[in-house]
């Protein structure tokens, strides 16, 4: 590691490593900082994502996939299901290697990685920022001139720069999950989601299979609701309820802001990407995609700046602007329908799940499903379309 | 005050999201609470997804 960047990425996960390696092609001295002492782990993930995303980033690897998804299932709290049969094939990912190859790309485009390397604070520069930060438990001091702030649900490097990244406890999914073996999924080529404010007060239990008899088990609760049990407790007893005989082989606990979007996601010599920036789709939870697409953005825009000696804001709101662009208009959408979902009683789940159920099988879309659920709301209603109109991040062009 | 059961907790940083006064930080994973900075909101009870962190009173 040395004393000067052009561009330093905060946080090694699919944001930071994808930033790292876009602004390494561009040809600038670039460095990855990881807290943690490797790449990828913890998992703090549901790990499902769809196919096409990350291809037109980079080709599949087996590795980084332990299993291929065509479908949905929804449970209500009935115990009814209902199957969305969507156009894209999804996958459950092994996070740990999948971060881990975009690590080592931004490494071969010449990015440095430093692990168990924590950012502590960071002081302005006239043009940069001084950045504090241990390493291996040592202080350490270095400059950047355009820093990619990737830190994830804390995101407290743009709190750093002045930014208000505090959630709402009605924004926070307070998460839980286990890595368990010895369970027999019914199909294990669907991914199951659990529904009702008994099992998982607004938000859901998943059950991800990650092959015949594996699976990634969890919960999200919305931390204004988690009242007399803890979110831990509550997914203890979903297991103990349908999965008797599962054994954990790991569990770690997360959180995931289910927010709208930071407005202003470029600063004077500061970029803002991945949760961090609070473009996790906030109806689903899903925030692997998007973090690639700032990440790539970042990347971009960053090493662009650093070569044309403009990393002042003027320049680097590009970003902002292109991001927006792309999935600013999804996310608003999906945040009006999350308040709308996680008010619903358990017999309001019920019956939008038995309406759902009439629609004949294979051909239940999530917009039928989300019309449901939104048709009280006219105005969101006529909005729905536009989910599907905007440039959807997972066919990013180039 | 805040107690934190540092056993339970797994760093996740949940916490840390949702605190106004930057009170609480994450060190190298290890969660420390800064008494002179909180403003006694207790928002970070509920967001702890293993309920490691306890309101207390003083003495």
């Amino acid at each position: 590691m040395d004393e000067r960047y052009d561009v330093v990425a905060i946080g090694g996960g699919p944001a930071g490593a994808m930033a790292a390696w876009k602004s390494a092609q561009a040809g600038v001295k670039t460095l990855l900082l990881e807290r943690d002492r490797e790449i990828g782990l913890p998992v703090r993930c549901a790990e499902a994502a769809s196919t096409a995303f990350f291809e037109c980033y980079f080709k599949p690897e087996e590795k980084f996939i332990a299993n291929h998804i065509d479908a949905e299932e929804f449970v209500s709290p009935d115990g009814m299901a209902v199957v969305l049969e969507g156009d894209d094939k999804g996958v459950v990912l092994e996070r740990k290697f999948f971060d881990a190859h975009i690590a080592a790309l931004a490494a071969g485009a010449g990015a440095d990685i430093a692990t168990c390397a924590d950012a502590t604070g960071m002081e302005r520069l006239e043009n940069g920022w001084k950045l504090h930060a241990t390493h291996q438990g040592r202080p350490i001091r270095f400059e950047a001139r355009v820093v990619i702030a990737a830190d994830g649900i804390e995101s407290r490097v743009a709190r750093w720069a002045g930014v208000d990244t505090v959630l709402s406890l009605d924004d926070l999914e307070s998460a839980a999950q286990y890595d368990m073996v010895n369970i027999a999924i019914e199909n294990p080529h669907h991914l199951y989601c659990y529904w009702g404010n008994e099992i998982a007060p607004g938000g859901y239990c998943w059950v991800f299979p990650k092959g015949d008899h594996r699976a990634n088990v969890g919960i999200g609760v919305m931390a204004s609701r988690a009242e007399r049990k803890s979110v831990k407790e509550l997914l203890d007893e979903f297991i103990g309820a349908r999965f008797p005989g599962g054994k954990a082989v790991g569990f770690v606990t997360g959180g995931v802001p289910l927010a709208r979007p930071l407005k202003e996601l470029a600063l004077d010599n500061l970029l803002i990407a991945g949760d961090a920036a609070r473009i996790v789709d906030p109806l689903q939870g899903a925030g692997i995609e998007a973090a690639l697409l700032s990440g790539y953005l970042a990347g971009e825009t960053a090493g662009e700046a650093v070569l044309k000696n403009s990393c002042g804001r003027d320049f680097l709101k590009t970003y902002s602007k292109r991001l927006h662009g792309r999935i600013g208009k999804t996310l608003g959408i999906n945040y009006r329908l999350k308040n709308i979902v996680q008010k619903l009683s358990d017999e309001e789940y019920c019956r939008v799940a038995g309406l759902a159920r009439k629609v004949a099988p294979g051909k239940m879309s999530l917009l039928k499903m989300l019309t449901i659920i939104a048709r009280n709301d006219p105005a969101l209603l006529l909005d729905l379309p536009k989910l599907f109109a905007q440039t959807h991040f997972r066919h990013f062009e180039k | 005050m805040i107690r934190i059961e540092q056993l339970t907790c797994d760093g996740c940083g949940c916490c840390v999201s949702v605190c106004p006064q930057d009170a609480l930080v994450l060190d190298e994973r290890k969660l420390t609470w800064l008494e002179e900075r909180c403003s006694q909101c207790e928002d970070c009870i509920p967001a702890c997804p293993v309920a490691a962190l306890r309101g207390e009173e003083h003495g």
